[in-house]
């Protein structure tokens, strides 16, 4: 198995505060990876260089071998990184169904004047970006059928709109999916329904790369998961040795009291 | 006052409207994306103007030619007049918008003030300070008669066009890839860049559409009137922007109603007797009275927690508005223990005041019927029908409110 | 790092343009100190001084063709009153051209910035809104100010011993364009302005000499800078007028005309004041065919009976290659009056100045004149008073094949 994703040394400072100290880790092709830490340990900043959003200080971001490092965040996400967010970012106003063909951006291409004539290529394509966003929403099924999806997005329930926009980063097909808390404010059942989609999302071949403060999931979907405290790498292997690591228990007794990490 | 005369009327404030709603566009669409107001706007309709009646001289087009060859020349003129602008307003995002993106409010603000300037001084340079005129053609003169009114041509060509090239945007944003990513933009420009929408690249073709559609406002300007002034853009400009801001700022429907209400506003204001305004201020009653007793008995029952619903309060609730004098009066003097209650009834009595001031002013305006506006207060009664208009929707007649923007 | 390249590299050109800027208005600034105002001493000839007129004129704006031949016109007086001498002193004349733009706010600025520049005297301004706002400034700074074109009833109400002018006063022109109505069988007429402070004057004074003839008068307006005149046109085709008199310029005159026609209204008599005396009319007004037939009276006198109006004309030609501007002559003419007036007061001293133009007669291109020491009736203070010219000699114009011609 190859590495899809390569973090060397990767370091990002805000204003003399270094977010990201030294970052190194790799997440294989087909498995999902977990980063964990205590608020404020670099996690999302770590997905915000990633996706393109801020240039690493020093290091490197390979994916598939090729640096991405530095390059916009439309690029990124077309080398193929979609991601979600932690706080939901959907475009409110616009329907559930064309959230996803906005994801669905950079792996089509109708031009301008094209689109304006309705050349015949034109509505090929958007026949076919159709099907293949509704083959994307159907992976949550009773979630998005028929009529929900002219509905504009703000009108969805919350865990809803968190389904939404997993199927929106998945509609370009990435060869790294990022998942910032995908469970974040969700019911204890509604959280058991997303961790089977996201093992399902591993078994059709997606690789994940995934940010969780909900214990229960990272143990249930993680094939590894990584330990972070203050930007720094603390603990990486299995989700068993990394919550019985004694620098993880440090971590989160520190900030958090007794017990979250167990 | 004649049949005729009204349609003249109308059709005028149509014409003003719609070429009022081409400028209008592009602020709006600019404002929808980048959140900014591009003040450079009305020239780059200017330029659109001079482009098309320096495109016409210099094929030397009169009605001795051919009717093909006019015809030609025309399209030529209207590639052009959108085609210089769109490049002009490509240009301009490039150099004085995009490198103080992200910066301050304040400073793409103060640019777009410099490069209004700017432009203004090279149209001044390039085709000096006298009024550049159109070569008198017979199309633009033609005319038809309709409901005995004498119509010009061009005016319904002004119309229709217009109506097309709007069908034709509204299709763009809501159906194109390209709209789709201008859409994802103008909601959340990071999500949109991480999603793969290279944002530059859909800023600059929202500031190309924009330009464009002004470009050819400025050719239907100077087709129709025939002449054309450097500082045009400044005054189609602000009627524009006042256009877009009463249609509701960014909101592209809403920038052509805000303009049509616009030209309207103008004309009829100038040349209707009062007793035809008046039927408008029926009309408004009505909307009114609709609201007071229907719409906002209803509104106020939502706020209201489910246990509290008896039917017995939702009766008082309506009760309330419908007999607002009486009982808003009595609930505030007598009831005034109950908090909820008297918030519904300073709201109804807030309402009856605004029906009952539509009642006085309909009926001064049904004495007066037969006199007509002194021409001199145009300006204020525009400007007051923009401040009630704005007063009861603060973000436009179509605007959202920011709290649905997510 | 990339990043902070980009800015610094942004902020390197911000700084190149900004030196070349600084360096380049260094450089205009420069060339105009070397021209500025010196005295030298010539041994043989005495004294050579250069003294400073100013000229208040709006080369942009709504009127920049107006504004243009009263720059022209001074320039032909500057080139043929230049080097008068007093004693033995030789004196140079430049001009400080100044542009007003027609706006009162910045005419009011123009006059400061005249002040601040030293003149002795100023020629203008060009249009009445503007210059009553520029007034007052002359008049504190005792700067004498003789306009050209200036027809404003209202212009000296205030009665500055500063202001004067070598045009007529629209109280005169209002009443020509009333009996002109009259003379052409209205019984219905429209007069329409565009709310400036020329076009209300000249429209009240017409109004109220066509009411008091009996005749039924409707007031419309516009702005100055609209475009669409649909709902006036309406309102006029509905009051069934014979005869519409639009008093202010011709940008919007122009307009008003083709959207007349163009609503089939082209029977109806088009007139107006010199404001729209102009070629710009005939073009703005749709071409030839829809402005043939369209009159217009003026501010100046015929040009049969300006005795210097062939030379000028013929100078003007050789300057510029056109006909002779609008009151282009009576700008020249209001530098010529200034320089005799300095030499009649033998001094550059502008009170001095001030004084001598009251009692001046001068012998100009448009006639033999002197200015009214007192406001009585029509006239003003200030007005021009021509030898052998009454206000019935108010000039009359009419579109004939694309081109304003005299009446007879």
């Amino acid at each position: 198995m190859g590495n899809v994703l390569e973090l060397q040394g990767m370091s990002m400072s805000f204003g003399g505060l270094k977010a990201v100290d030294n970052l190194s880790f790799s997440v294989r092709e087909n498995e999902i990876l977990s980063i964990i830490g205590p608020n404020g340990s670099g996690k999302t900043t770590t997905f915000n260089v990633i996706s393109g959003l801020y240039e690493p200080d020093s290091g490197d971001i390979l994916l598939q071998g090729e640096s991405v490092a530095g390059l916009r965040p439309d690029q990124v996400h077309e080398r193929g990184i979609s991601r979600t967010f932690q706080s939901l970012r959907l475009f409110g106003n616009m329907t559930v169904l064309d959230n996803v063909l906005v994801g669905m951006h950079t792996r089509t291409k109708a031009g301008v004047v094209a689109a304006m004539l309705r050349l015949p290529s034109v509505r090929r394509e958007e026949a076919a970006a159709k099907a293949k966003a509704q083959e994307v929403l159907a992976m949550f099924p009773g979630r998005f059928s028929g009529p929900r999806q002219s509905d504009p997005a703000f009108s969805l329930s919350y865990a809803n709109r968190r389904r939404l926009e997993i199927a929106r980063a998945l509609a370009s097909e990435p060869a790294l999916l990022l998942l910032d808390e995908p469970v974040a404010g969700m019911n204890p059942m509604e959280s058991r329904e997303v961790m089977e989609q996201i093992k399902e999302l591993r078994s059709r071949g997606y690789t994940i790369l995934m940010i969780e403060h909900d214990m229960k999931v990272v143990e249930g979907v993680s094939d590894r998961v990584i330990a972070m405290d203050h930007g720094v790498k603390i603990a990486e292997g299995s989700y068993q040795e990394v919550a019985t690591n004694h620098l993880v228990v440090e971590a989160y007794l520190g900030k958090r009291g007794a017990g979250t990490a167990s | 006052m004649s049949l005729d005369h009204i349609v003249t009327v109308t059709i005028g404030g149509l014409t003003v409207g719609m070429i009022y709603a081409l400028v209008a566009l592009g602020y709006t669409m600019v404002y929808g994306v980048l959140e900014f107001i591009n003040f450079a706007h009305g020239e780059v309709f200017t330029v659109g103007g001079y482009v098309a009646a320096f495109t016409l001289f210099a094929l030397g087009v009169s009605d001795q030619m051919s009717t093909v060859a006019i015809i030609g020349s025309l399209l030529l003129a209207l590639v052009l007049s959108m085609a210089v602008p769109a490049a002009l307003g490509l240009l301009v995002e490039r150099v004085a918008y995009r490198p103080l993106r992200g910066r301050s409010r304040i400073m793409p603000l103060l640019s777009a003030i410099g490069v209004s300037i700017v432009l203004q001084q090279l149209i001044i340079i390039v085709f000096g300070p006298t009024p550049i005129t159109m070569p008198t053609l017979g199309i633009s003169s033609a005319s038809v008669s309709i409901l005995g009114a004498r119509i010009r041509v061009l005016a319904l060509v002004i119309i229709t066009v217009s109506v097309v090239l709007m069908a034709g945007l509204t299709y763009l944003v809501k159906a194109t890839r390209i709209g789709k990513a201008m859409r994802a933009t103008s909601q959340d420009m990071e999500a949109a860049e991480m999603m793969g929408i290279e944002t530059n690249q859909t800023i600059a073709f929202t500031f190309v559409v924009g330009s464009a559609l002004a470009g050819i406002g400025g050719l239907l300007v100077i087709m129709y009137y025939g002449s054309l002034k450097f500082d045009a853009g400044f005054l189609y400009g602000l009627k524009a922007f006042t256009a877009a801001v009463l249609g509701g700022i960014g909101n592209i429907p809403g920038a052509v109603v805000g303009a049509l209400v616009l030209g309207l506003t103008e004309t009829y204001g100038v040349s209707m007797d009062l007793g035809f305004l008046a039927w408008f201020v029926v009309a408004g009653l009505l909307m009114g009275l609709y609201v007071q007793l229907v719409l906002a008995p209803k509104k106020r029952l939502q706020h209201i927690s489910d246990d509290r619903r008896t039917p017995g309060y939702e009766r008082s609730i309506a009760n309330i508005y419908r007999l607002a004098p009486y009982l808003a009066v009595r609930t505030l003097v007598v009831e005034r223990t109950d908090a909820l209650r008297s918030v519904s009834a300073r709201h109804a009595v807030r309402l009856m005041l605004g029906n009952l001031f539509l009642v006085v002013t309909a009926a001064v305006l049904f004495a007066n019927g037969s006199s007509r506006i002194d021409t001199r207060w145009q300006p204020v009664i525009a400007f007051v029908v923009l401040m009630v208009i704005l007063m009861f929707r603060p973000s436009g007649i179509l605007g959202k409110h920011i709290t649905e923007k997510v | 790092m990339a990043r902070e390249m980009r800015l610094s590299a942004r902020k390197a050109l911000a700084i190149m343009l900004l030196v070349a800027l600084v360096v380049a208005s260094m450089s205009l600034a420069g060339c105009k100190k070397d021209e500025g105002t010196t005295v030298s001493d010539d041994e043989t000839a005495g004294k050579t001084e250069t003294i400073k007129i100013g000229v208040e004129t709006a080369l942009t704006g709504p009127l920049p063709d107006y504004g243009y031949a009263a720059q022209v016109g001074c320039e032909l007086a500057v080139e043929d009153f230049s080097g008068f001498t007093i004693g033995d002193t030789t004196y140079e004349i430049e001009l400080v051209v100044l542009d007003d733009k027609a706006e009162p706010t910045e005419a009011a600025i123009v006059a400061q910035t005249m002040v601040d520049e030293g003149v002795v005297g100023v020629i203008g301004g060009l249009t009445t809104g503007a210059t009553l706002a520029a007034m007052p400034i002359y008049a504190e700074n005792r700067i004498p100010q003789i306009s050209g074109s200036v027809t404003g009833p209202k212009a000296n109400e205030t009665d500055f011993d500063t202001f004067y002018r070598t045009c007529w006063n629209d109280g005169v022109q209002g009443e020509a364009l009333s009996v002109w109505a009259q003379e052409l069988g209205a019984k219905k007429v429209v007069l329409m302005d565009d709310n400036g402070a020329y076009a209300v004057g000249l429209a009240d004074v017409t109004e109220n000499s066509l009411k008091a003839a009996g005749v039924e008068t409707l007031r419309q307006n516009c702005q100055s800078g609209d475009k669409d005149l649909s709902a006036q046109v309406a309102n006029i085709k509905e009051f069934g007028a014979d005869v519409v008199i639009f008093t202010g310029y011709h940008p919007e005159a122009g307009l008003l005309r083709k959207q007349m026609v163009e609503a089939g209204m082209s029977d109806v008599q088009f007139m107006g004041g010199d404001g729209i005396k102009s070629a710009e009319f005939v073009a703005e007004a749709g071409g030839n065919a829809n402005a043939e037939g369209c009159y217009a009276t003026f501010g100046g006198f015929p040009e049969a009976q300006q005795p210097g109006y062939t030379a000028f004309a013929a100078k003007y030609l050789e300057k510029t290659g056109d006909e002779v501007g609008p009151y282009a002559q009576n700008n020249y003419d209001a530098l010529g009056a200034l320089v005799a007036a300095i030499k009649k007061a033998g001094s550059t001293d502008t009170e001095k100045i001030i004084e001598a133009l009251q009692t001046l007669e001068y012998e100009g291109v448009t006639g033999t004149f002197t200015f009214a020491s007192a406001t009585s009736g029509a006239v003003t203070r200030g007005d021009i008073v021509v030898t052998g010219l009454t206000p019935a000699n108010v000039p009359r114009y009419v579109v004939k094949d694309g081109a304003w011609i005299a009446v007879e």
